[in-house]
């Protein structure tokens, strides 16, 4: 074991191999108040990767209903009970990842799911915490009465993926120019080992060919500059890709390093596992806090504050208008006044969107037709 | 059963009737194994002359031949280890003709484990050779290892594997198995191959455009031949030439594996009448949840080829 440092948790934790960060690596923010869970990522991704027999089962994109719905199901409680509650204390983790006090004959702290649990992928749908009484009304936001909220996940890419380190054989590797982890398809042997070790159970075993696979972060598209399927083609504009600074460093000009590291309003999910996944989530802002704090850790509440300031941070709210503006990958940004403007890594504008959309609010009754307008915004 | 614990009529002879026929599997399996010869002492390559019944694990010529024991071992040297030891003793029966060498492997497993599925692993065995013995026989020696690593070779000391694989063997007695032979049930409405052809499909079967072997749609032999320099780095040999056969019957595999006793393959084993060299073997149980380092595994043992 060799010790690592991890600044998810604010402190080293123990790891099988040592510390070898790639030159950059590829990272993702999803905004998960902005996810109507439509699925168009799901069938984009499906489409493109995963259409081949033995692959049937395959989601490497799927959104879930959180907290009832999961694939595979009850995939994040298994990780809870073999973790325990994780435990926080100033921003540092107390509690142990899936790398620390593994039993004894095992790599991590693992699981495999049953066959049955990949039959369910839409389980949970809509499924709110809470009865609604008669009278029921929404007095206040954010709210701990009744609320539901979509996750949509893919494979996180991890720093420290598990998969890689539950993998006998070494089969599975972080690519050096991006950080993407991908199985070697000429050495995995179908042991489910790194489906075993996991945490979000995102490497599947692929039942025609007999070996496992996962997201491949549509590298295709990143050689080319080009953010991933489930990013481009989602209608709702919730995702962003980009590459994130390493620790200790940070490019305020960087979208993901605005997000994630000046702004600090997207978080990792399930840090505790002590993967450092590399996917950042803007926490939904209705759920319950007590769920979030486990879920995205201790800085759930100020991530929601700083998003619910969002309309009177412009630089934020222009950054958040540059989602899904654009197919190739964002290195920079800047607002300027009421237009925000992504730059490709040579500084070269790719986009410009306004910082307020223009709209526009009809009046009830349409004198000039003599007829009621439906639709008035 | 009655509500007063009396036996009515007809639970007691469905009662008789269940002690009556497991009493008499017990007595054909007690059979079954002790109408063998005993324990040799020693493991022999016998001389034979003519083919080996490499396709006939339950004939006679394998099981007119005492059996050599080998206590077998839960893996337990790298991680991840098996929870339980599932195959306590492999039978091991060895015979050659100048040209080929073949083992016979025996062990009780009741259920048989032929799918290579999610979440579901197949039953397995393995014969471990040393490339170069006179080589290791440099090394250091002790009393176990024989100078030999017990790690599925080591760096300077390559190792040649002969693995039997029962999802292979079903694979080459009744052909591959579908994902609608797995799952009747799963629907697939569009397929790579039924939109771009065979040829420009295989790239969306990534194993089997890499080349991996156990993604190979044809399968000529149960029997996969590989190369190791210690744990992890297994890796299948680009020759195969192993043949053989395994079946499973009254809860008792036997699975032959035969080689060529000289491949003129400096990265495979060797065996010369008349000598002696070392052979290790493993075994895994698929109910057990045994694959790769999940297995059971007997350190060394010698084993005299017949002249």
């Amino acid at each position: 074991m060799a010790e690592v440092n991890n600044w998810q948790l604010g402190r080293t934790m123990q790891y099988p191999y040592p510390e070898n960060r790639p030159k950059r690596q590829i990272a993702w923010v999803f905004d998960t108040n902005k996810c109507i869970a439509c699925q168009t990522c799901t069938i984009a991704c499906k489409s493109t990767w995963t259409w081949g027999s033995g692959q049937e089962y395959m989601l490497w994109n799927n959104v879930e209903t959180k907290p009832f719905g999961f694939f595979p199901t009850g995939w994040d409680v298994e990780l809870l009970n073999v973790m325990g509650p994780a435990k926080w204390a100033n921003g540092k983790l107390e509690s142990q990842t899936i790398f620390e006090g593994v039993p004894a004959g095992e790599r991590v702290k693992g699981w495999l799911p049953a066959e049955e649990d990949w039959a369910n992928p839409n389980i949970g749908e809509d499924e709110p915490v809470g009865v609604a009484q008669q009278g029921t009304y929404i007095p206040s936001m954010p709210h701990n009465e009744m609320w539901f909220s979509y996750l949509a996940r893919i494979c996180n890419h991890c720093t420290y993926p598990g998969c890689v380190a539950a993998c006998p054989r070494q089969a599975i590797y972080k690519r050096p120019e991006d950080g993407i982890v991908l199985v070697d398809q000429e050495r995995c042997r179908g042991y489910q080992e790194c489906a075993q070790g996991c945490p979000y159970k995102k490497v599947m075993f692929n039942n025609n060919t007999r070996t496992s696979e996962k997201c491949i972060a549509c590298f295709p598209k990143i050689e080319q500059g080009l953010q991933p399927q489930c990013v481009t083609s989602c209608i709702g504009r919730i995702r962003i890709a980009g590459f994130i600074s390493p620790p200790g460093e940070v490019n305020p000009q960087n979208p993901i390093d605005f997000l994630v590291k000046v702004r600090k309003v997207a978080l990792p999910l399930y840090p505790q596992a002590g993967t450092e996944p590399n996917v950042y989530y803007i926490p939904p802002m209705h759920s319950g806090r007590d769920y979030l704090h486990q879920m995205f850790g201790p800085g759930s509440d100020e991530a929601i504050k700083t998003y619910q300031n969002t309309k009177n941070d412009p630089e934020l709210l222009g950054l958040m208008m540059l989602f899904g503006s654009t197919e190739r990958i964002m290195h920079r940004f800047r607002v300027e006044g009421e237009t925000a403007i992504g730059m490709d890594e040579a500084g070269a504008e790719l986009v410009r969107v306004p910082v307020r959309e223009p709209s526009w609010v009809r009046t009830y009754f349409d004198e000039v037709r003599g007829a009621y307008n439906h639709n008035i915004t | 059963m009655t509500t007063d614990g009396q036996m009515d009529r007809r639970s007691f002879i469905q009662a008789a009737g269940a002690i009556a026929a497991g009493g008499a599997l017990a007595v054909g399996v007690a059979a079954y194994v002790a109408m063998r010869p005993g324990a040799a002492e020693k493991l022999v390559a016998h001389r034979r002359s003519g083919p080996l019944p490499i396709d006939a694990p339950n004939s006679e010529a394998w099981l007119d031949l005492d059996h050599f024991p080998v206590t077998m071992l839960m893996q337990q040297i790298t991680p991840p280890h098996p929870s339980e030891l599932a195959v306590p003793e492999l039978w091991v029966r060895a015979m050659h003709n100048g040209t080929d060498i073949a083992f016979h492997l025996e062990w009780g497993d009741t259920v048989v484990n032929d799918l290579d599925k999610m979440v579901a692993f197949r039953d397995s065995v393995a014969v471990q050779l040393p490339v170069a013995p006179e080589a290791d026989a440099a090394a250091p020696k002790t009393s176990v290892t024989m100078g030999l690593a017990p790690t599925q070779g080591a760096p300077g000391q390559n190792v040649h594997i002969l693995h039997w694989k029962a999802s292979w063997q079903y694979d080459v007695d009744k052909g591959r198995r579908t994902v609608k032979d797995l799952f009747p049930n799963m629907h697939n409405d569009m397929t790579p191959e039924g939109v771009l052809g065979e040829a420009n499909a295989l790239v969306f079967y990534p194993g089997v455009f890499a080349g991996n072997s156990m993604s190979a749609r044809e399968r000529k032999s149960p029997i996969e031949e590989l190369t190791a320099a210690g744990f992890g780095s297994l890796t299948t040999h680009e020759k195969q030439l192993a043949q053989g056969r395994g079946v499973n019957e009254r809860g008792r595999w036997r699975v032959v594996v035969s080689m060529p006793m000289d491949s003129g393959d400096a990265t495979k084993a060797t065996v010369r009448a008349g000598a002696s060299t070392p052979v290790a073997f493993a075994v895994w149980n698929g109910e057990k949840g045994n694959r790769g380092a999940r297995k059971q595994y007997a350190n060394w043992v010698p084993m005299e080829v017949e002249a």
